[in-house]
């Protein structure tokens, strides 16, 4: 009775604070929330006046890039990492108290945030100020890559090398686990975002037509692909012609968006070969015995896998439910931490 | 694909495990394992035991089950029914997907739960303020019982115990007249404080102390109380009203009927008899002094916030 009174008002969360998406996995209960990190700010009575948030998520997203002057949308996670921390705490507290609706009393829950691997001190101070200003009562934090092979399942905890590519939407973290630890990680900034930039530029370049952020992710979504494969997909889009300065409809094909995708693509190939190079050769061969895992929403891009398989030659297997791995398995962590009585996987 | 090892495919391929549909697709395609293992950058020792359902020489289910949609892939199989095919085989559930990309649990009104909360909370409160009306009831008639003269008092208390029957709570309800019948002789025969008790404990939903305790009570009720009723039927009690200034006055009887009911002016006497407990409500009770028999009553504990009072007297 007591304990279920407890667990009634201290909920266990566990925060994917991604660039793109920000998830929240609450202990018991799953993934509760998965929602852009988007946040629309209105500042009314002209520059100077009072700030208020506008809507944060979803709704927020919808905004982006069509707001009217006295609104304006931010993303307040850059290349994973806080670029402005008020609008990332005003956020945050926004998701937190949405998964904790009903409670009659100010939540005050733990709080497991997952961090890019490759972020600084000052990063990670930023990132656990922000939750505990946003009412966490702890606030523990855990690498990506750690979170995210977690989630996905894999072997962490035994001694052999598993090898995690976590593709987000401002960073790809890629790490070699062994006994709980990591053993080799890197991160580059490069992701989902990334890939968009990529098509708008290309668009720009070759269509001498303007696509917002929106349409490219659209496209991105719909044909975007890192492998030349059998089928060849279209989609219809709709910009502003740079020439005539009207919006054009014009069509392009998914061949069109591989060739876009080139650049940001190889930095993350690149990333592997790297990891690979640095990982001791125990490890090396246990990762070219079973396989690398791909995770993030960056793995739904259509054939990565086989980009990465032809790359590296070895075998390369998409997670379940990808986009969901890092919450989860901070979820997983948590737990883990419960009843192991450590911080095992924490970092400070 | 071949067309005749489809149909029996179909009706097995829930509790099948995948690893013969794959051989037996690769086979149809001409492929070989060592291509397969070649396009999946696999060992040929992963593809005999993906094809052969050993599953105890195969890393953990994450890569099982990517080995075997990256498979089914290079065949053209769908892989999500594989990966289906090899949870049921090994009994081991895919991870838990995506709840809900928004769900709010927000508990409106509508909820069943909270319906449930709120009939309790207005159960609870009617109650309450069924036990605290009763009480107050009681007191009304017992404070004037030690000026009234204990003949009467059988007559007193018989009549105005039927309302809060009437209004207790269902359960009540059976020994409700008996709680009436006891009511008398304790009275009669014993201090207000205890009397008070009696009831009391008779209201908070113990109808078995209460019946029994009327057996006994309403045995002695019945001889006793008779007797004292035959008494006192005859005589009318007077209740005077003196005012030291102008006050509303309303006055009724034991039977319900209305004796005063006007605006007395300052220095008026009020004399009006009948059965009592009569009912009074006066608008400016500190100005009015309340005799009973000749004998004065003091209102004051029944002035509420104003000057108003209502106060029953002679019962």
């Amino acid at each position: 009775m007591l304990k279920r009174l407890r667990g009634l008002f201290s909920n266990d969360l566990s925060i994917d604070l991604g660039t793109a998406n920000t998830l929240i996995y609450v202990r018991g209960q799953g993934i509760v929330l998965n929602e852009p990190s988007v946040v629309a700010i209105r500042q009314d009575r002209g520059p100077g006046g009072p700030k208020s948030i506008a809507a944060v998520g979803t709704e927020a997203k919808r905004m982006l890039g069509r707001t009217p002057g006295n609104i304006t949308t931010i993303r307040p996670l850059k290349d994973g990492v806080i670029a402005d921390f008020t609008v990332t705490e005003k956020m945050l507290q926004h998701f937190i108290h949405k998964v904790h609706e009903t409670r009659f009393f100010k939540p005050s829950p733990r709080v497991l945030v997952c961090v890019p691997c490759g972020s600084t001190q000052v990063e990670r101070r930023a990132i656990k100020e922000s939750a505990a200003g946003a009412g966490a009562r702890d606030v523990f934090l855990i690498e990506e890559p750690m979170a995210a092979a977690i989630g996905a399942g894999m072997p962490v905890d035994e001694a052999s090398g598993s090898m995690v590519l976590d593709i987000g939407g401002g960073t790809s973290e890629v790490a070699v686990l062994s006994l709980n630890g990591i053993v080799y990680s890197a991160s580059v900034r490069i992701g989902g975002d990334r890939f968009d930039d990529a098509i708008i530029n290309y668009v720009r370049r070759n269509y001498g037509t303007l696509i917002g952020e929106s349409t490219a992710e659209k496209i991105k979504h719909e044909i975007g692909t890192a492998f030349p494969g059998n089928e060849v997909r279209e989609i219809e889009v709709k910009g502003r012609n740079l020439a005539e300065g009207v919006p054009r409809s014009f069509s392009l094909n998914s061949n069109e968006i591989l060739e876009a995708l080139q650049e940001p693509l190889s930095g993350i190939v690149g990333a592997v070969r790297t990891a690979l190079e640095q990982t001791p050769p125990e490890l090396g061969a246990d990762v070219a015995e079973r396989g690398i895992v791909l995770t993030g929403g960056g793995a739904l891009l259509r054939d990565l896998d086989r980009l990465l398989m032809e790359e590296t030659g070895l075998p390369v297997v998409v997670a379940d439910d990808p986009m969901t791995c890092v919450a989860r398995g901070g979820g997983r962590a948590l737990e883990l931490m419960d009843q192991h009585g450590g911080e095992i996987f924490t970092v400070e | 694909m071949s067309s005749d090892s489809e149909p029996d495919i179909d009706t097995e391929r829930a509790i099948d495990p995948p690893g013969q549909r794959l051989r037996q697709t690769r086979e149809t395609l001409g492929l070989s394992r060592k291509d397969v293992a070649n396009q999946l950058r696999l060992s040929h020792e992963t593809i005999s035991a993906l094809e052969e359902d050993r599953y105890d020489a195969l890393p953990a289910p994450i890569f099982v089950r990517g080995y075997l949609r990256n498979y089914a892939a290079v065949l053209n199989l769908p892989g999500d029914e594989l990966v289906d095919g090899y949870g049921k085989y090994v009994g081991v559930e895919p991870p838990q997907r995506l709840v809900s990309t928004d769900r709010r649990r927000q508990v409106g009104s509508g909820d069943r739960r909270m319906r449930y909360a709120t009939a309790a909370i207005v159960l609870v409160l009617v109650g309450l303020v069924a036990i605290w009306w009763y009480n107050n009831e009681l007191f009304g008639q017992l404070g004037g019982a030690p000026a009234a003269a204990p003949s009467h008092t059988p007559v007193a208390a018989l009549p105005p115990a039927p309302p809060p029957v009437a209004d207790a709570p269902p359960a009540a309800q059976a020994p409700g007249a008996a709680v009436a019948a006891s009511v008398a002789p304790a009275a009669a025969t014993t201090s207000p404080d205890q009397v008070a008790k009696a009831p009391a404990s008779a209201v908070s939903e113990t109808p078995r102390p209460a019946a029994a305790a009327s057996v006994t009570a309403a045995a002695t009720a019945t001889t006793a109380g008779r007797a004292r009723a035959a008494k006192t039927a005859g005589s009318a009690d007077v209740l005077t009203l003196r005012l030291n200034a102008s006050s509303w006055l309303e006055v009724r009887d034991a039977t319900g009927k209305r004796l005063v009911y006007k605006l007395g002016r300052s220095g008026d006497v009020e004399q009006v008899s009948g059965k009592a407990p009569f009912q009074v409500v006066l608008g400016n009770s500190p100005a009015v002094e309340v005799q009973i028999n000749g004998e004065p009553f003091d209102q004051s504990p029944y002035n509420g916030n104003g000057r108003k009072a209502r106060f029953k007297v002679g019962g």
